[in-house]
């Protein structure tokens, strides 16, 4: 996938492009406001280092492409420009460098929004306009910089399908996504895939060709305008999410059992997440006959805008504080309720995480960490109840005792903490007598004045003890000893 | 199974080297103490529960003991449909039936059907005395009958987990140039013509060797004289090092002395009941002191854990004194020992010679949770398995404290006229079903044989939480299963 555009600059794709692409007039036209339009985004990222989270991380470098959208604006890929230090974009025919800065980023959808310092790059330039959803085995043309030249590239190729996708940026979110079989390389990520003179997507992750080929794709224009729309409050508020679980109803038994006639129509609910937007409006096993009105299939589709399109495209579109309704069957009585949409703060953990600094604390030289998906990328950690945890964070709702799983991550090695390796990746559950629900508590707990400080950890070890006037004689010389410029960090 | 392998795949390699014969001729002459054990085994299939795996055939070496018996490791006799003896020089032969396993402990004993076929053999008697430092033999046999010795010396001894059950025993280490035989998959260890330990485990890289060591073979005989086997008696305390001197000082133990901390206690376990507690120290058992590490000076291994105390100082029944020190009063704590039958596992840690057990109805395969369904994930079977199955199984004494039921869960699905729609389901763990509580397979089977039950109501504590099935439809599918799936039941219980 492309979600890291770095690390595919090492690796030759050798396709070649569609032959006779500038023979149709209308395609002229096309690329003549492409032209206009399309932008190099050269960034400098930086990306922290979980396993030492006080470490500001290793530079690199990636490249993409981007397009000029209306109020002097850049599009392209939020993996683009994550990370960043320094943003350089460039334009054809200008040998000059601008310098840029994200306005917003979607990290659950993959797109940004860039400004320039210098609004003179603009000149010239033309904005593109959005279309709509292309239908299947439509043509369309993608723009960019891929590898194999400097020069923009244009590969062309069909509508192949259109459905509910991971988007790899997150590694959590599924959304409406486009395939097409036009040749999309590293380079074409935030590029614009166009049709009939307007931009029908994004392009932004493919599979590496020994996973398949001929498959690229697209941001659709729905994500897009949602993410526009959203950004129009000053900030971007993410998407909402009905935290719950469901059940396609196809089973003829289920659907008598629950009082469901034969018509194809219904899904059962299966968990509904403590604390989510659903949480007290549904409960589990109602089944969802129709959502704002949309019968929904037992397969769990619905038609929407004249499309078979997953429910949760309904709930996609909307925005934090938006209402759905839902026509439930409920114990064989059927009744609507609605829900207020929130964001699924429960499942942020569980994301991959960009522009954020690692949140830590060091006490005693023991390194505490919440536990997240950038941590375990960067930790090999084989604890089975860690795995578990993090794996059951949400269905078994671990979240509700722990919203943070703190774990100590590291041992800065230290007479303090000579005969604490045995706790090595345990979690944290109560400091002196007091539940750790986040990394706050426990840099709270710690603070406490009291002459040992005493940590319980889940499962049947001891508990960890540290008499605070050894932490205090100890403090100064970790830190200086492994060159940490402080004990805590506990902002992103 | 790293042994197994061994044996069988470099036997093919190696062939016989004429001047080691040669010179065991001159050493030993020790041949009718030892009997070829040739096993066929047929393991159960816990994917299918219905099913067993094709055949396989072990051969080993087995020591002979006083009053017809042969010792050979348990894994050599797991899941046997077969048991054969056969003498090493004549390659006479004899039905043989295993008069007792013992899983954990990895120790089975074999006698011939045909009593007077070990008349000719000198009994082994059991060695004396064995320490660190030791040189012993290992015995083997060559295909024509004659005796293979190699040397082995003894490197260390420990407390380690046995490969089965998941109890930790004494175990011997030692290094040995062995070679590969067939017909080795147990092999005796020797000290002076006497039975030191049964060798289980050889890596021919590092040339490291494991046996289970004398003194376990010998309280396995006394276990089993005595009538009416009990296993190795266990404590069912967790412990941990007051090595730590803030922990020492916060504990309130003096900086020189010695005492592990108790930081868990199983309950009904032997020590629950004797009145230990999580946070006493243990100063003492049966009078050894204990070291900070959880250690006591053996008179003849040296220091070893204070598990071997529990587990070899006294038999099931009797009662071994542990002196604790809580909130810095002494007390001194008399502890009945007690095994831990398999039956008493929420998810046992092995099943073999029995069938699996599970109920199929409407094409929805229940089982009840082991370690042994686990284990069908293969060698990585903690990464590969269910991770909730595999969490449930290795916390099952704190997940479920009072240990009085099973995990029945959904294993799988065969797709039938029934389960249309569900064929994605597995390894989900039931509840309930038509509102009874599920705690193991029989409960499952009472609440489906309910009168008047329309639908099946199951519960689940994973998505999606609840299913139902029509009773009349499956009982139609189930008709079927025979016919359309081969199965030869709908269910063991």
């Amino acid at each position: 996938m492309f979600a890291a555009i770095v690390k595919f600059h090492s690796i030759f794709l050798l396709i070649l492009t569609a032959p006779a692409l500038f023979a149709e007039p209308a395609n002229v036209d096309q690329a003549r406001s492409a032209q206009k339009s399309l932008v190099r985004v050269s960034s400098t990222t930086q990306s922290p280092d979980y396993s030492i989270p006080w470490n500001p991380g290793s530079t690199s470098g990636g490249r993409g492409a981007g397009f000029v959208i209306d109020g002097n604006r850049i599009m392209t890929n939020a993996h683009v420009v994550s990370d960043a230090r320094f943003i350089a974009v460039d334009r054809e025919g200008d040998p000059k460098q601008y310098t840029a800065r994200v306005e917003h980023v979607a990290h659950d959808c993959d797109l940004a929004v860039l400004r320039l310092e210098d609004e003179s790059f603009f000149e010239g330039m033309e904005a593109l306009e959005f279309g709509g959803i292309p239908e299947l085995e439509s043509t369309v043309s993608a723009y960019g910089y891929p590898i194999g030249g400097d020069r923009m590239s244009v590969t062309q190729g069909v509508v192949s399908r259109i459905d509910f996708q991971p988007y790899s940026h997150s590694g959590i979110d599924s959304h409406l996504t486009i395939q097409i079989d036009a040749a999309i390389n590293p380079g074409n990520s935030g590029g614009p895939v166009m049709q009939d003179g307007k931009v029908v997507g994004v392009a932004f992750q493919g599979f590496r060709g020994d996973v398949a080929q001929n498959t690229g794709y697209m941001i659709p224009v729905p994500v897009v305008e949602r993410f526009l729309t959203d950004i129009k409050s000053g900030e971007y508020n993410r998407y909402v999410e009905l935290a719950i679980s469901t059940f396609n109803l196809t089973n003829p038994a289920m659907r008598t059992a629950l009082g469901l006639e034969n018509d194809d129509l219904g899904i059962m609910v299966g968990s509904v997440y403590s604390g989510g937007s659903s949480d007290g409006v549904l409960e589990s096993g109602d089944v969802l006959m129709a959502i704002d009105g949309l019968p929904i299939f037992s397969d769990g589709f619905v038609v929407l805008d004249g499309q078979r399109i997953e429910m949760p495209e309904v709930v996609e579109r909307k925005f934090v504080g938006d209402k759905v309704t839902f026509d439930i069957l409920r114990d064989g009585e059927r009744k609507q309720v609605s829900a207020e949409l929130q964001n699924g703060w429960m499942f942020a953990s569980q994301a991959n995480a960009y522009d954020e600094k690692p949140r830590y604390v060091i006490f005693g030289g023991l390194v505490f960490q919440p536990v997240s998906s950038n941590f375990l990328a960067a930790n090999r950690v084989n604890d089975l109840r860690l795995q578990y945890l993090f794996q059951q964070f949400v269905t078994e709702e671990v979240y509700v005792e722990h919203p943070e799983l703190i774990v100590l991550s590291n041992i800065l090695a230290d007479p303090v903490n000579s005969f604490l390796t045995e706790f090595q990746h345990a979690i944290v559950d109560e400091v002196n007598d007091q539940k750790i629900r986040t990394l706050e508590d426990l840099a709270a707990a710690f603070e406490k004045d009291t002459e040992y400080h005493v940590i319980r950890t889940l499962g049947d070890t001891r508990p960890l003890v540290l008499a605070t006037r050894d932490v205090e004689a100890a403090r100064e010389r970790i830190l200086s000893r492994y060159s940490i410029p402080s004990e805590s960090n506990l902002t992103k | 199974m790293k042994f197994h392998a061994f044996f069988t795949v470099v036997s093919l390699l190696l062939t016989p080297l004429a001047a080691i014969s040669a010179e065991t001729e001159a050493v030993f002459d020790a041949t009718d103490s030892i009997v070829r054990v040739n096993v066929s085994t047929q393991a159960y299939d816990f994917l299918r529960p219905w099913n067993k795996q094709a055949p396989q055939t072990r051969r080993a070496i087995g020591a002979v003991l006083e009053r017809g018996r042969v010792l050979v490791s348990a894994e050599l006799v797991a899941n046997h449909t077969y048991v054969e003896l056969e003498h090493p020089t004549t390659t006479a032969r004899t039905p043989a039936k295993v008069l007792i396993a013992d899983y954990s402990a990895n120790l089975a004993l074999v006698a011939p059907d045909d009593p007077d076929f070990l008349k000719s053999f000198t009994p082994l008697s059991l060695a004396e005395g064995v320490k660190v430092g030791d040189r012993l033999t290992v015995w083997q046999l060559e295909p024509n009958g004659t005796l293979l010795t190699t040397d082995a010396l003894m490197t260390s001894v420990q407390i380690s987990p046995y490969p089965m059950g998941d109890i930790a025993l004494l175990m011997y280490s030692l290094t040995s140039a062995l070679q590969g035989r067939d017909g080795s998959f147990t092999i005796p260890l020797i000290k002076d013509s006497t039975l030191a330990g049964i060798v289980i485990r050889h890596d021919t890289r590092t040339q490291n060797m494991n046996a289970i060591p004398v003194d376990v073979i010998r309280t396995f005989l006394e276990n089993f004289d005595a009538g009416n086997y009990s296993g190795f008696p266990r404590v069912g305390i967790t412990f941990s090092s007051t090595r730590d001197p803030q922990f020492r000082r916060f504990v309130g133990l003096d900086p020189d002395n010695g005492g592990v901390y108790v930081a868990d206690v199983i309950k009904n376990g032997a020590g629950y009941k004797a009145g230990i507690q999580k946070g006493d120290v243990i100063l003492s058992i049966d009078g050894s002191t204990i070291d900070q590490d959880g250690n006591y000076t053996d008179p003849q291994y040296g220091k070893l854990s204070l598990a071997n105390l529990s587990s070899m100082r006294g038999k099931v029944g009797e009662a071994l004194d542990f002196t604790l020190l809580r909130e810095g009063e002494k007390l001194t704590l008399p502890v009945t020992l007690q095994d831990m039958p398999l039956s008493s596992y929420v998810s046992p840690p092995y099943l073999i010679d029995e069938a699996p057990r599970f109920i199929v109805t409407g094409g929805l395969v229940f089982q009840e949770l082991s370690r042994q369904y686990l284990r069908e994930w293969g060698g990585s079977w903690e990464e590969s398995a269910s991770r909730k199955l595999v969490y449930y199984d290795r916390f099952q004494n704190s997940l479920f404290p009072d240990m009085d039921r099973k995990i029945v869960f959904l294993s799988g699905v065969l797709p039938t006229p029934s389960s249309i729609g569900l064929g994605d389901l597995g390894g989900l763990v039931v509840t309930e079903v038509n509102g009874e509580q599920i705690r193991k397979l029989e409960d499952l089977r009472a609440a489906l044989d309910k009168d008047g039950i329309e639908f099946h109501e199951i519960r689940f504590e994973d998505d999606p939480k609840i299913i139902f099935l029509s009773a009349e439809e499956a009982e139609a599918t189930n008709r079927s299963m025979t016919t359309v799936y081969g199965l030869p039941a709908l269910q063991n219980l």
